[in-house]
């Protein structure tokens, strides 16, 4: 029915293993089937997608049955690659994993190894390791927002991911569908995003407290109000508005120390208006975006309700 | 045509629709511009991307698809004018990807007054503010 190979060796063959259980492949398809855009039917050609370790998994049909039910291509890629790792990606992955649990070893020659516990512990550490950092938010960011209320002696544990702009930025589709708010929220919905309309209140107007209310509406926190672990990953986030309430702008911190941040349907990027490296999105050049409201933080939770 | 103005970061652009005269007299006014040669690096205003105003992107419409216009020949494909330079991509019997220098940004300058009284005034200011600017 189906053969799970994870591409992560160099030297060795890749292990793998078959779910030959009709109905088990089946549902396995039926729960991935609102994620196949993110497979694709060729490995990625991108340099900065390669690498040691874990690259991707292959999702092949070993019978056409499948293939012509869920009118599929043959053979399918689900590239995972550092950023790439969180979010939808991650979670797909980790799911391919558990399916080779309740799969067999492939039938493949004797040196191929089989997807054993070693082996999805091993593929499970790389998931993690190649999406986020975790660490302690402690450090109050310049005052510069009539929003910023900095409780005293409060540490929040937040993540970082790395910053992955090929991600958001080679296909084309991806990065005219989606904004800086998709990106502050490592989400990719290609929607276009807008807070707020995921939990219902989308902003009636485009000021700080308005947009930050939508924000906090699907359920970002102010910074400094901390997130359990459970809502790993929650990532830093900054937000900006045009005064007179043209638009807003959001920026998210990642895990090489600087700010990355998407202008509507354009790349993303590390840099501002001058050209800078963004160390703090208070202190950059914002364009016209010249109102700071503050920093917030996104999580899982956050995540998956944006719209 | 429809033309978005390419400005915002967490909302849609806006877009205004261009007639078929407009879209007509857009064409030619590009037609009429200087190719960009090999080795030219016209700049002619702040670099793509970044926040606020970044340039204007025509769409053509369902309706030239089926009627290009004639004259000009360039018919349906993407037309992004920024910083000085009007890229024409994907035209019909002219292939490929074209690029023209826009002195003074001139034609760009054009097309947004043409479709400025349907769009927002701070949208209308801000880009007028950047145009001039430059």
């Amino acid at each position: 029915m189906l053969r799970i190979t994870a591409d992560v060796y160099s030297g060795r063959n890749n292990p793998a293993a078959d779910v030959l259980d009709a109905g088990e492949a089946r549902a396995a398809l039926r729960d991935l089937a609102r994620d196949l855009d993110l497979f694709s039917a060729t490995e990625q050609d991108d340099t900065s997608q390669g690498g040691l370790g874990l690259r991707g998994f292959w999702v092949e049909f070993l019978e056409d049955g499948l293939v012509h039910d869920f009118d599929l291509e043959a053979r399918l890629y689900l590239p995972v690659a550092p950023g790439a790792g969180a979010g939808r990606t991650a979670e797909v992955a980790e799911r391919l994993v558990a399916l080779t649990e309740r799969g067999q070893q492939a039938a493949l020659p004797a040196d191929a190894p089989a997807i054993d516990e070693s082996v999805r512990s091993l593929l499970l550490e790389q998931l993690s390791a190649t999406s986020s950092v975790s660490v302690a938010d402690q450090v109050a960011p310049p005052q510069s927002g009539p929003q910023e209320q900095e409780p005293a002696d409060v540490t929040c544990q937040i993540e970082f991911a790395a910053y992955n702009p090929g991600f958001w930025n080679n296909d084309a589709t991806i990065r005219t569908s989606n904004n800086c708010y998709n990106y502050a929220s490592n989400w990719r919905t290609n929607t276009f995003a807008q807070p707020g309309r995921g939990c219902g209140s989308m902003y009636t107007a485009i000021t700080c407290q308005e947009v930050g209310r939508a924000a906090l509406c699907d359920g970002m926190h102010h910074r400094f109000d901390c997130f359990p672990d459970t809502e790993k990953p929650r990532y830093l986030a900054a937000l900006a508005v045009i005064p007179g309430g043209g638009d807003y702008h959001w920026y998210r911190k990642m895990k090489e120390g600087f700010w990355g941040h998407k202008p509507g349907g354009t790349a993303v990027r590390n840099v501002d208006n001058r050209g800078n490296v963004i160390l703090d999105p208070a202190q950059a050049d914002r364009g016209p975006y010249t109102i700071f409201c503050g920093y917030f933080y996104g999580c899982t939770s956050q995540q998956r309700r944006i719209r | 045509m429809d033309v978005e103005v390419d400005i915002f970061s967490g909302r849609p652009n806006p877009r205004f629709m261009l007639s078929p005269v407009l879209g007509d007299e857009l064409l030619r006014r590009i037609e009429a511009l200087r190719p960009v040669s090999e080795g030219d690096h016209p700049q002619d205003g702040p670099s793509l991307g970044g926040l606020g105003y970044r340039g204007l992107r025509v769409h053509p419409g369902a309706a030239d698809a089926d009627d290009p216009p004639v004259r000009t020949g360039v018919g349906p494909g993407e037309v992004v004018l920024a910083a000085g330079v009007v890229t024409v991509t994907g035209a019909a019997g002219k292939p490929g990807t074209r690029r023209f220098r826009d002195p003074g940004r001139e034609v760009e300058r054009w097309l947004f007054s043409s479709g400025a009284s349907d769009l927002e005034p701070g949208v209308v200011a801000m880009v007028h503010a950047q145009l001039s600017g430059h």
